[in-house]
């Protein structure tokens, strides 16, 4: 079972690595985090910590942009154009080929993040970041936070077109980042009903602010390990519940 | 074993918009499919076919009833013994031939590597083996569909317009992989529009319209309950005429010929084709009900 699946993910990698959506995403990210090199020096005192910014923030919009585009199209194309259905009828599952859908954009995301790391810190150290392995920390809260949107993509993209699901999922993007503000002022808030539903909003809907850990490396605020593991197991489960809603979804779907 | 498929009272309903029009696309389809046969499912657009192909291969869920394969098993556990072919095969264009093979074959069970050369030079596309199937034409694409089809030599194919688009050639080259894998024992089950193919290959034929089963037996049967036409001299003005009878109505026809006093002059059976038979089945005028 699982080499069949690792079959699948690896051919869903190679479909991936043969996308346009594949190399805008990855262009995006390289351009953005090169740029932080001429934006850098516009920030007079603060040249280094702009550079880091920036050159995070350009890693995070390339692997946003992959994840919410491969996971608005990946299976619906191959739903639409019929090619699911020759390895659906062979010896798979609907839910281990859905799986192997997520483990080949896994892989994508790994090479995209690793590609992106390279340059981000290339760049960092031209501007004087020393080498620490604590570089990784931000890339493993963009990596989670893109598996969340890509699987959310993946969900939506079940029951409605391509276009839809691409709007509706950096819609989400823009309001997971929101969460964590209206949290707090729902705690400020005198409303006694709303203080009763703050708290619970996160359990909700994500809050991917969360996985949003460029500000550490930019400023040398680290958290403790504690912290980086809870978030990412915090993540983590929003992952397994959209992936798990997407199985039973597609298990009950009718592929016509 | 004696059905290689098996339908029981399959029904499908399609809800359109919001759930204010149902569609009856399937309406208690049953049937069963001998063993070794080449099954033709004949039906015209929107008749249900492609609606029962995805449930056979439980890519639709049935509203009711049940597809059975080789007698007792679901299409979950008899899939290994089955290849499917889809009506738009589409593959990963960046893919050869060998490269897609050797994927399919990863996830099929007892799967041997060496079956990959065998079949392409079986579908006659060993040539393009290591070219891109993103440049394919139709016709390659359809002999690529087929051999990842027969890659693990299943016991029954399903194919679903296997020779749409096809030129005459390709055409007639599908035709003659499937008789020469029929030939080998196995059973085929395909839909078509090209009666003259079907004829060729199928000696099984289930044909269906709005979702209603009109016809299900073997084609000889069918090509044997054929119409006669009668020349006869009329009675009352001389000259030759001609009318056209159901077997069935052969004779009362002629005692009611006779009766008028006409003088029956000829009577000979019409050499039917599937295409006439077919047309009168779904005009509701063939005297053959199905078995």
């Amino acid at each position: 079972m699982l080499s069949q699946v690792l079959s699948l993910s690896h051919l869903t990698f190679m479909g991936l690595s043969h996308k346009k959506i594949y190399f805008v995403g990855l262009s995006i990210g390289t351009l953005l985090t090169l740029l932080s090199l001429i934006l850098g020096p516009l920030g007079f005192e603060e040249e280094k910590r702009l550079s880091i910014n920036f050159g995070l923030a350009g890693a995070q919009v390339g692997a946003i942009f992959l994840a919410v585009l491969s996971g608005a199209t990946l299976l619906k194309e191959e739903l639409e154009n019929q090619s699911a259905f020759i390895f659906l009828s062979k010896d798979i599952t609907r839910s281990q080929y859905l799986l192997s859908k997520f483990l080949g954009f896994v892989f994508s995301l790994l090479i995209t993040l690793g590609i992106l790391s390279g340059f981000f810190y290339v760049t960092s150290f031209l501007t004087g970041l020393e080498w620490t392995l604590k570089i990784l920390i931000p890339f493993a809260g963009i990596f989670i936070e893109a598996l969340v949107l890509f699987t959310f993509a993946m969900l939506i993209s079940l029951v409605t077109s391509s276009l839809l699901t691409t709007g509706l999922s950096f819609c989400f993007f823009l309001i997971t980042h929101w969460v964590q503000t209206l949290e707090y002022l729902i705690k400020e808030n005198a409303n006694a009903y709303l203080k009763t539903v703050g708290p619970f909003i996160s359990w909700v809907v994500p809050n991917l602010e969360g996985l949003n850990w460029k500000s550490h490396l930019t400023y040398g605020e680290w958290e403790s390990i504690n912290f980086y593991f809870l978030s990412s197991a915090y993540g983590l489960c929003w992952v397994i519940v959209f992936l798990g809603t997407s199985i039973v979804v597609f298990n009950n779907k009718d592929l016509s | 074993m004696n059905s290689v498929i098996r339908v029981e009272d399959v029904k499908k309903d399609y809800f359109v918009g919001l759930k204010v029009t149902k569609v009856e696309a399937l309406k208690g389809v049953s049937f069963e499919i001998p063993l070794g046969s080449v099954t033709c499912f004949l039906g015209p657009n929107g008749s249900g076919k492609s609606t029962f192909i995805k449930i056979a291969t439980d890519l639709v869920r049935p509203t009711s009833g049940k597809v059975h394969f080789f007698d007792t098993l679901t299409y979950s556990q008899a899939r290994a013994r089955i290849g499917f072919v889809p009506e738009k095969p589409t593959f990963p264009g960046f893919l050869t031939p060998l490269e897609l093979l050797g994927f399919v074959g990863a996830i099929s069970k007892g799967f041997k590597k060496d079956k990959i050369v065998e079949t392409l030079q079986a579908v006659d596309l060993y040539y393009a083996k290591d070219r891109p199937c993103g440049g394919f034409s139709k016709g390659m694409n359809q002999r690529l569909a087929l051999a990842q089809a027969l890659l693990s030599e299943p016991d029954l194919l399903i194919l679903d317009e296997p020779f749409n688009g096809l030129d005459p050639d390709s055409r007639l080259n599908s035709v003659e992989i499937l008789k020469s894998y029929a030939k080998q024992g196995k059973s085929i089950f395909l839909t078509s529009h090209l009666l003259e193919d079907v004829q060729k290959v199928c000696d099984f034929l289930v044909v269906i319209k709005e979702g209603n089963v009109l016809y299900k037996g073997d084609v000889q049967s069918l090509l044997k309950t054929t119409t006669f036409t009668l020349d006869y001299k009329s009675s009352s003005t001389g000259e030759m005429l001609s009318l056209k009878a159901q077997e069935s109505d052969l004779n009362t026809t002629l005692k009611s010929l006779l009766e008028q006093g006409h003088r029956i002059w000829n009577l000979r059976p019409d050499n039917q084709e599937l295409t006439d038979i077919y047309k009168m089945l779904l005009e509701g005028k063939h005297a053959v009900s199905g078995s």
